[in-house]
């Protein structure tokens, strides 16, 4: 019986700002206490990105990257299945 | 790429007993089915082109869950890149399975076993059996038959045509003579109440003429009177 890790999917929904790649991207979160507002369209494009902790190494990866890894087994819900060694 | 992932798929079936087995007739073409132990299968396979188009993949998939021409299990298969993005535990509620190709194929999400539903070439196949079946017992029932046979079943059936028509006669003839009873009875009924009458009428006046000469001597110990005078009371 192969054991199955499951890992949290963290979405961040993120604010880049199109007129100054300078500034940095922050959160939608923390984009509307600052600026007070939701990001307007015509400058500020959101974008939502799907990042994990990797149980294998605890370094943080896209949860496209998944595809890459042997140990890989599905998507369910907002987690990752993965096994301890590689089927 | 559809292609590498069709071949590992059929290559997975085939490791677990299954031979591919033809499309039938409607069916989409991007399914292939294949079948063994008497169970069928069908596999939509979704490519990694679905990842430049969102609908592809969705296409599939609906496809898929709506899918029940006279199969046991549904799979989707895909590629493990896409296997990232596709939420597995949809597919889990609708009872597909989950195939997930990188060279070779891991079940990600096993497919429950559906009822398979009675399309319409089922139906189609039931009828023409049906009609088989009542064509073999029509000629059965003209064949199965000699001659003497029907020639009896002829006389049986004149037989019986006349003995409903006596049987009618009787009944009618029976209802007339109950209402000529009625009628007579009636009459009788009528009769009686005169006489009657005219009976307690003799015996009142009798009664006067013994108050006034005393009783005749036919009178006398007669028990007719006693009865005669009653019945007079009780009408």
């Amino acid at each position: 019986m192969m054991e199955v890790r499951r890992t949290r999917i963290r979405k961040i929904s993120m604010v880049i700002d199109l007129q100054d790649f300078l500034s940095p991207p922050l959160t939608l979160d923390d984009h509307v206490k600052l600026r007070g507002a939701t990001p307007d369209p015509e400058r500020y494009r959101v974008v939502e990105v799907e990042v994990l902790v990797c149980p294998e190494d605890g370094g943080v990866v896209l949860v496209s990257e998944c595809a890459k890894c042997p140990r890989f087994i599905r998507r369910y819900r907002d987690e990752v299945h993965c096994v301890g060694s590689p089927p | 790429m559809t292609d590498q992932l069709l071949e590992a798929v059929r290559e997975f079936f085939k490791q677990r007993g299954y031979v591919e087995a033809p499309r039938p007739r409607g069916a989409t073409q991007a399914a292939s089915f294949f079948e063994g132990g008497g169970v069928r299968a069908a596999v939509f396979t979704v490519g990694e082109d679905a990842l430049r188009g969102r609908g592809e993949a969705l296409r599939s998939i609906l496809a898929a869950s709506t899918f029940r021409e006279g199969v046991d299990y549904v799979y989707v298969a895909v590629p493990k890149v896409l296997a990232t993005v596709i939420d597995s535990s949809v597919l889990s509620e609708q009872g597909l399975g989950l195939l997930v190709v990188n060279g070779r194929v891991v079940e990600a999400v096993p497919a429950k076993k559906r009822a398979p539903q009675q399309g319409l070439a089922e139906l189609e196949r039931r009828v023409a059996e049906l009609e088989a079946q009542l064509s073999r017992l029509a000629k059965f029932r003209v064949e199965g038959l000699s001659q003497a046979e029907l020639s009896r079943l002829g006389l049986i059936e004149t037989q019986l045509a006349e003995l409903r028509a006596k049987l009618d006669s009787a009944v009618r003839r029976l209802e007339a003579s109950i209402a000529s009873l009625a009628e007579r009875l009636t009459r009788l009924e009528e009769v009686r109440e005169r006489v009657e009458a005219e009976v307690e009428a003799a015996v009142e006046e009798a009664g006067r003429a013994m108050e006034a000469e005393g009783l005749p001597s036919y009178f006398k110990d007669n028990p007719w009177l006693s009865i005669l005078a009653s019945r007079g009371k009780e009408r």
